[in-house]
């Protein structure tokens, strides 16, 4: 996950939400209020970037500007605007961003969205690792959970489950976005399901204070 | 049926109807003259035969002691002066008859012709009143007969004359002159649509027009050539035409300009909206740090206000853009211009304090009073004056300034580039849209202004150098 990422957006509140969030996730965010200073700072060439978050309408060079400079050096680009619109969406597409996020949009969109970037421009370099919590180890390629070194038995949607845990760790999930994300955004389920699977799982791992209930709203798992 | 073959047919129908009226009467009278003439050289005819048959038998008539004599010696007096064309009668009886044809006498007597029309075309034949005259049809040829008593005796005279070729020259002339009015109908018919065609023409230039017009095509005009009814009637059409453009070019341009609005108003609530939602989300779902939360609650807040506040500047909008010039001046008063730079300054009194920048104010003599709404004015200096206010670096000076001529705001801040600045007065327009928001502003201020100063009938003009001054002056 430790990923470094530039956050270009003018708006300071935005770009604050913006670098919390990613720091909660477990990104490392670095934020640029303006496009010259990015540009500037792109120039200077020292640091390395995995991705870039990058607002369109910005003071001093604009997105569409520094998306070349971006691209020049290998980093991957989502876009970031306010313009939801047709044309600008396949404008910032077919000049080389990777992703495009219209505003507003929802935490966990915009973790997934950069996730999937990362992974996408990753995939030839690294193999995909297996994630650690604590005691236990979970392996996405394997699908297997070892606890103190030893496999427990988990079933496929358990799994699913806890990764998605897992990979937001200290981030509440949804009872539904676990229903969007495990069986499809079309599927018409009930929320209890997934305080069954939870309750499985907090037994099998003895995660009962690991993975918190917030009330009304879905589970997190917190690990400081 | 078009309106040409209408008119055409019409004016052609009418003409041949009339045409024919009076080739009619005037074959008839024709005629009449002919007969009238046939008649007269008839009569005479009749007159000298009769003269002479009578002088001759009156030469032997004392010899002649019987009827069988008057009959024989009129036979043979009759015989003597005529060749053809008569019969002679005794006592109604038919004596001689060298025509070839039978005539019954008593039958003409009875059903003579009233042809006392014919008298005035006579010469100097007379006319007598023991004449009995008759056109008669035998074996399809056209009689005149005439007959007469022989004064003192038993005889009576028949003549006639064959009038055929009178009757049938008469029919040729008239069926010529129905083919030669044909023709020339339909020459006219041809001639007439023409020239109705080319009458009109303007017309349908008008409906071409008009439907291109319904069409959408509004640019559309008509020829105006000429001066009669139909240039009139062009002529308002043009008018009709230009108004209309006028007033769909207008309709396009506010639904425009509301689009635009609109649009500017959904990208506008767009930042504040996902602030909102991104600190309450964070609030929901990370635990975090007690600054971090109070941080998170209070950009949340900042951010309403500035929803609230934008609200407010386009309730005001809205509703200014619902008056009219003659609702203000019901509400105008005579304000002191003092005071109202004192209201102003109240207003913007903490954050002139903040900035650290010092508000002059100065009233020229003379301009001591305006005429306004106090309300409308304190709006249009304080947003004015907090655009001053947010392009001047702190320890600058702001001035407000009333003159004769109007009232200005002048501040020695950043200023605005020349090709902004037509475009300021837009709703949602901002010259520096990351610096303005930051600093709360919407960008409708100097849209409010704009409109306040046109409702009072003054106008809003904004002069600006780039890096060191900015000059917003309402002209009176």
């Amino acid at each position: 996950m430790n990923a470094d990422i530039l956050v270009i957006e003018d708006a300071r509140p935005i770009n604050e939400l913006i670098c919390i969030n990613l720091e909660t996730a477990g990104y490392h965010a670095i934020p640029f209020y303006d496009g010259d200073e990015a540009s500037r700072h792109l120039a200077e060439g020292e640091a390395d970037y995995d991705l870039a978050l990058l607002d369109v309408m910005l003071p001093g060079k604009d997105g569409f500007e520094l998306l070349p400079e971006l691209r020049e050096r290998q980093i991957p680009v989502i876009f970031l605007t306010a313009r939801g619109d047709l044309p600008s969406k396949i404008k910032g597409l077919r000049e080389g961003a990777e992703d495009y996020l219209v505003k507003p949009f929802e935490m966990l969109e915009l973790l997934v969205r950069v996730e999937k970037v990362l992974e996408r421009c990753r995939k030839s370099e690294e193999q995909e690792e297996c994630l650690r919590v604590l005691d236990v180890e979970i392996c996405p390629k394997e699908r297997i959970v070892r606890k103190a070194g030893v496999e427990i038995p988990f079933k496929p949607m358990e799994f699913d489950c806890l990764l998605l845990l897992v990979k937001y760790k200290n981030i509440v999930i949804r009872r539904e976005e676990f229903l969007n994300v495990l069986w499809g955004v079309d599927f018409e389920g009930e929320t209890r399901t997934i305080d069954v699977h939870i309750a499985r799982i907090r037994k099998k791992l003895d995660f009962g204070d690991v993975i918190k209930t917030v009330p009304r709203v879905g589970y997190r798992l917190e690990v400081h | 049926m078009k309106l040409t073959t209408k008119i055409s047919a019409a004016a052609v129908g009418l003409l041949l109807l009339f045409s024919q009226i009076f080739s009619i009467w005037n074959l008839r009278e024709t005629q009449q003259m002919r007969l009238g003439s046939v008649m007269s050289s008839e009569l005479t005819r009749l007159n000298i035969s009769a003269r002479n048959f009578s002088e001759e038998i009156s030469h032997n008539w004392s010899y002649l002691k019987d009827e069988k004599g008057e009959r024989f010696w009129g036979r043979s007096c009759f015989q003597n002066h005529y060749s053809a064309n008569a019969v002679l009668y005794y006592d109604g009886e038919e004596l001689s008859n060298i025509s070839g044809l039978e005539f019954d006498l008593d039958y003409l007597k009875k059903h003579a012709d009233d042809l006392s029309e014919l008298q005035k075309y006579l010469d100097d034949a007379v006319w007598y009143g023991s004449l009995s005259a008759m056109i008669g049809e035998t074996e399809g040829r056209k009689l005149l007969i005439l007959s007469a008593p022989i004064s003192d005796t038993k005889f009576e005279l028949l003549q006639y004359r064959d009038i055929t070729k009178l009757y049938e020259e008469n029919r040729k002339l008239f069926l010529r002159g129905g083919m030669m009015a044909l023709i020339l109908a339909v020459i006219l018919l041809l001639a007439l649509s023409l020239v109705v065609q080319h009458i009109l023409r303007p017309f349908r230039h008008l409906s071409s027009a008009s439907a291109k017009i319904a069409g959408g095509d509004y640019s559309v005009r008509v020829e105006e050539r000429g001066r009669d009814e139909l240039t009139e009637v062009a002529k308002s059409f043009n008018e009709m035409a230009r108004q209309v453009q006028g007033q769909v070019q207008s309709l396009a341009e506010t639904n425009e300009k509301q689009r635009r609005l609109l649009g500017a108003l959904a990208h506008e609530l767009k930042t504040p909206m996902t602030g909102i939602q991104g600190y309450a989300e964070l609030l929901q779902r990370v635990e975090l740090s007690k600054e971090r939360q109070q941080e998170a609650l209070s950009y949340i807040e900042q951010e309403c206000k500035r929803l609230s506040r934008l609200s407010a500047k386009l309730l005001q909008l809205e509703e200014l853009a619902g008056e009219s010039e003659e609702e203000i001046s019901a509400e105008k008063k005579t304000l002191e211009v003092k005071k109202l730079f004192a209201e102003t300054e109240k207003l913007l009194h903490r954050w002139l304090a903040e900035k650290e920048i010092c508000l002059e104010t100065e009233v020229a003599e003379g301009a001591e009073t305006v005429e306004g709404d106090a309300d409308l004015l304190v709006s249009l200096l304080t947003n004015l004056a907090d655009n001053a206010l947010k392009a001047s670096s702190s320890g600058s000076v702001v001035r407000l300034v009333a003159t004769k001529e109007g009232l200005f705001v002048s501040d020695e801040g950043k200023g605005i580039p020349k090709e902004e600045l037509a475009k300021i007065t837009e709703p949602f327009y901002m010259v520096d849209k990351s610096r303005s928001r930051q600093a709360g502003g919407a960008g409708l201020g100097l849209a409010l202004c704009d409109q306040i100063a046109r409702l009072h009938g003054w106008s809003l003009r904004i002069e600006s150098e780039p890096g060191r001054r900015t000059k917003a002056e309402v002209c009176f």
